[in-house]
């Protein structure tokens, strides 16, 4: 642990003291002041559920329903499981124009999904270490040990950590790529039509509004590849939208 | 017979009903000859609901009015199958100037999303008649305008009778009054003028100064160095709804106008001439008039932005604020009225609601809204009043917080925030009845969700880390899973280099046990022949368990017959050698420590010695 503190930079007193000072704001009613604070935490280089999901509120407060609807995604990355900040993504969503339903997902990727959210993928980084060296551990008890009993409770022992190892790696990796690919995106502009290939002059698909949660699934030129929760797929401008 | 006379019914309903909801008729149709000037209709009907109806592009034809919509639906029971027929009408009131034969292009409409399109109308305009002209107005339909193009003696008739639009501001704020007037200027006599389009005011509340009353107001006026009778015919107080520049579309009216005949001689006859040219008979003729008023542009200026209640709902002028209960205590399922009032000048009217919060155990009904708007010659005051009838449903005491009202002053050019008073009303339980319903269980409620809204910030710590800094996947990561596969390699290195020593060691020590052994014996041998007992036997034991302790890398300290007998059984030494060798280490303590001595038991001793460890040395290769 003391390797990681000494990885990340030293906490500037100032961006706490800028926190403490935009939810104090926020409690004043202050909103666009808080806004502006948290914005600046975050242009700092600082992030955290909590701050994402603060700036939310304060942009829900000043009505901004789509800018809201980004840091609540955003704090959600990071904290996928809190109770707050799903309830206030599920009531800003309810402000907004698409109600857009989504494709039921296969049992098995939704267990997935559940499973590797349990933890953020450092924790899961921390947790393959941890189990990797138990493994080694367990593995010089076998290979040292003259005792039965000790070398076959430790070979044991030896292969859960293994297991264990494998485990956690792959669900942080997927965690990892959860956290750390941006992949989805939210729509910024009133109404936008959705057309049917990277040109203005292609078919319109569909009209999405501000507000709307998008999947990027390409990207040609200034054009994304999208898709939305109820599966339809087209193509929009880079700047109508912004990412996760 | 009977049941198949109903089954042809029945197919022909249902192919009746079918050609409805597919076949979709739009057709247009008007006079095929018209004459120039004369104002015809255009119909299109349309057997369905549609929408987006569009208007085709006539360029040789002006639209006077329209279009205008009207519907006719039937629906039929037949046999219990209701058939339902729409017809929908849109009609057009139009005016060729031209002559010549023009065609309509079609019109459009939408129906469930597709669009259909009419048919197209040819329509021949040939030149109108002077002479219906002349005998003046005879009917709507044959009438034509009498605008300059139709006789030469109307070339001024433009000065003579017009519609002014004044406004008293052009620059108001978002709902400041704005007086428009429409005003007549006339010279000549004319009749009162009929708007055949009214003044259109989009982006304002209207309201109309002049509904009450019978009379317009006149006057004279001198306008551009001309003296004119002036009619005020409309009056309207405005209120901008929002910002930017807003245009008040033209006005268009029609009025007739006597003019002075063109004398015209009809016969050479001088009796006639005269008779007819008097201006009795002849002197004025009856010509319609087309008045048409300039659009006029008001920039409205937007409310200051800062310092805007949060309560502003759009009230600006001046007005006062007030309230009024019956009562503050009472009990439970009593009825309290509580009255707001808001009185005042400006847009009275658009004050719509008053966010007043009652105590949620309060059943509170939507207000009973009356108003008095009161409409002077030059502005819009009045009064409105918001009942509210609220019942406490439980006893308790309770709190109406004070109710704010914001409107922008014009006066002041701020925002001002009015406030009623706060009331406490006092609850006490009602009848016996309703009052044990609160405290009994059978009457329990579930919890009443008054709104619903965003949960609150967190405001504990918040654990900022730097943005896209990844442990996972990071350099650090690598080095922490690498750590523990180099700690072990260099583990098992370390402990086989170790391992390697020991064993050398317990090698050396083998290889060197039976050349220890071997010269221990020859000592014992020399001091048998010295017949120096004690050192015979110490050298004898000594060869015998040191040769054990060598070559089988046992401790000397561990060395007992039971681990001598253990160890060689474990490395597979035969049962009848191990017994030997115990034996002669038995013998060997045995004699040492006998009291009887001989040469004779040392060289037994000795001679034993020798065979049971080269026995040994033989089994072992």
């Amino acid at each position: 642990m003391a390797f990681l503190i000494f990885l990340l930079p030293v906490f500037a007193g100032g961006i706490d003291t800028l926190y403490t000072k935009a939810n104090a704001e926020y409690d004043k009613e202050l909103y666009t002041n808080a806004v502006d604070d948290y914005l600046q935490v975050i242009k700092n280089g600082y992030e955290s559920p909590e701050v994402y999901y603060n700036l939310g509120n304060a942009y829900f407060k000043l009505n901004d329903y789509p800018s809201a609807i980004l840091y609540y995604e955003k704090a959600k990355k990071l904290a996928p499981d809190d109770e707050d900040i799903n309830y206030n993504l599920k009531v800003v969503n309810t402000k907004i124009v698409d109600k857009i339903e989504p494709l039921p997902e296969l049992f098995l990727k939704r267990w997935w999904k559940s499973f590797y959210n349990v933890m953020n993928s450092t924790t899961w980084a921390w947790l393959t270490i941890i189990s990797f060296i138990a493994f080694f551990f367990f593995l010089s008890f076998y290979l040292l040990s003259n005792k039965i009993v000790i070398r076959k409770f430790s070979f044991y022992l030896g292969i859960l950590a293994v297991f264990i190892t494998i485990l956690s790696f792959v669900l942080g990796f997927e965690k990892y790529n959860a956290e750390h690919n941006q992949k989805e995106a939210i729509v910024f502009v009133p109404t936008l039509t959705v057309k049917s290939s990277p040109s203005e002059s292609s078919v319109d698909l569909f009209v999405i509004h501000e507000g709307a949660k998008v999947k990027i699934v390409d990207k040609v030129g200034r054009w994304y590849e999208i898709r939305i929760a109820n599966g339809s797929v087209g193509w929009l401008p880079v700047d109508a939208v912004k990412k996760i | 017979m009977r049941k198949s006379v109903l089954f042809i019914l029945f197919i022909f309903q249902v192919i009746t009903s079918a050609a409805f909801a597919q076949d979709v008729v739009f057709t247009a149709s008007a006079r095929d000859v018209v004459r120039t000037g004369e104002r015809f209709r255009i119909t299109y009907t349309l057997n369905a609901d549609g929408k987006e109806f569009r208007t085709p592009d006539m360029k040789d034809f002006m639209v006077i009015s329209g279009p205008h919509t009207s519907q006719s639906s039937s629906i039929q029971i037949i046999n219990g199958k209701v058939s339902r027929s729409v017809e929908n009408t849109f009609t057009l009131y139009v005016v060729g100037n031209k002559e010549g034969i023009f065609t309509i292009p079609p019109a459009t409409i939408k129906v469930d999303g597709k669009e259909y399109k009419s048919n197209e109308i040819k329509i021949q305009v040939v030149k109108s008649n002077n002479q219906v002209q002349q005998q003046g107005n005879t009917g709507g339909n044959s009438s034509s305008r009498g605008s300059v193009n139709s006789s030469g003696a109307s070339s001024d008739i433009k000065d003579d009778v017009f519609i002014r639009v004044t406004v008293d501001k052009r620059n108001p704020v978002v709902g400041e009054q704005v007086l428009v007037t429409y005003k007549l200027y006339y010279r000549i006599n004319i009749s009162t003028p009929q708007f055949n389009k009214e003044p259109a005011f989009p982006g304002f509340w209207v309201n109309n100064l002049l509904l009450n009353s019978k009379s317009y107001k006149q006057y004279e006026e001198t306008y551009k160095g001309k003296r004119y009778n002036v009619a005020e015919i409309k009056k309207y107080a405005l209120f901008p709804q929002r910002s930017g520049k807003l245009i008040i579309e033209p006005a268009e009216a029609m009025c007739q106008a006597q003019l002075k005949a063109k004398t015209q001689k009809r016969t050479n006859d001088p009796f006639f001439d005269n008779f007819f040219n008097d201006p009795f008979f002849n002197r004025y003729k009856t010509v319609d008039l087309n008045l048409t008023t300039r659009p006029v542009t008001i920039n409205v200026k937007p409310l200051p932005s800062q310092n805007m209640p949060a309560d502003f709902s759009g009230a600006v002028g001046e007005f006062d604020f007030s309230s009024t209960i019956d009562k503050t205590e009472c009990k439970a399922n009593d009825a309290i009225t509580l009255k707001f009032t808001v009185s005042g000048k400006g847009n009275i009217e658009l004050v719509d609601k008053l966010n007043v919060k009652f105590p949620p155990d309060f059943e509170a009904y939507d207000p009973k809204v009356t108003k008095k708007i009161t409409t002077s010659q030059y502005s819009v005051s009045g009064r409105k009043t918001f009942e509210y009838l609220i019942i406490p449903r439980n006893p308790g005491n309770f709190k109406i917080p004070p109710v704010k009202f914001s409107y922008y002053s014009l006066k002041k050019k701020k925002f001002i925030t009015l406030q009623s008073s706060e009331y406490d009303i006092t609850v006490a339980k009602g009848d016996g009845s309703s009052a044990g319903m609160v405290y009994s269980n059978v009457n329990q409620k579930d919890i009443n969700y008054i709104g619903t809204d965003i949960r609150h910030i967190k405001v504990s710590e918040s654990h900022l880390k730097p943005v896209g800094v990844f442990f996972f996947n990071s350099l650090s990561f690598y080095l922490w899973l690498a750590a523990p596969v180099i700690l072990f390699i260099l583990f098992v290195i370390f402990w086989k280099k170790e391992f390697e020593k020991r064993s050398n060691i317990a090698l050396m020590r083998n290889r060197k046990a039976t050349k220890v052994a071997r010269s221990r014996l020859k000592k014992a041998h020399l001091f048998m022949k010295e017949g120096k007992k004690d050192e015979f036997y110490v050298e004898i034991s000594q060869a015998l368990w040191g040769y054990l302790s060598d070559k089988f890398s046992i401790p000397l300290s561990n060395l007992s017959m039971d681990t001598v007998q253990e160890t060689l059984a474990g490395k597979g030494v035969k049962d009848e050698l191990i017994k030997t060798f115990i034996e002669t280490l038995n013998n060997c303590e045995f004699a040492r420590f006998a009291p009887a001595d001989s040469s004779g038991t040392m060289e037994n001793i000795y001679n034993e010695a020798v065979n049971a460890i080269s026995l040994l040395e033989s089994e072992l290769k």
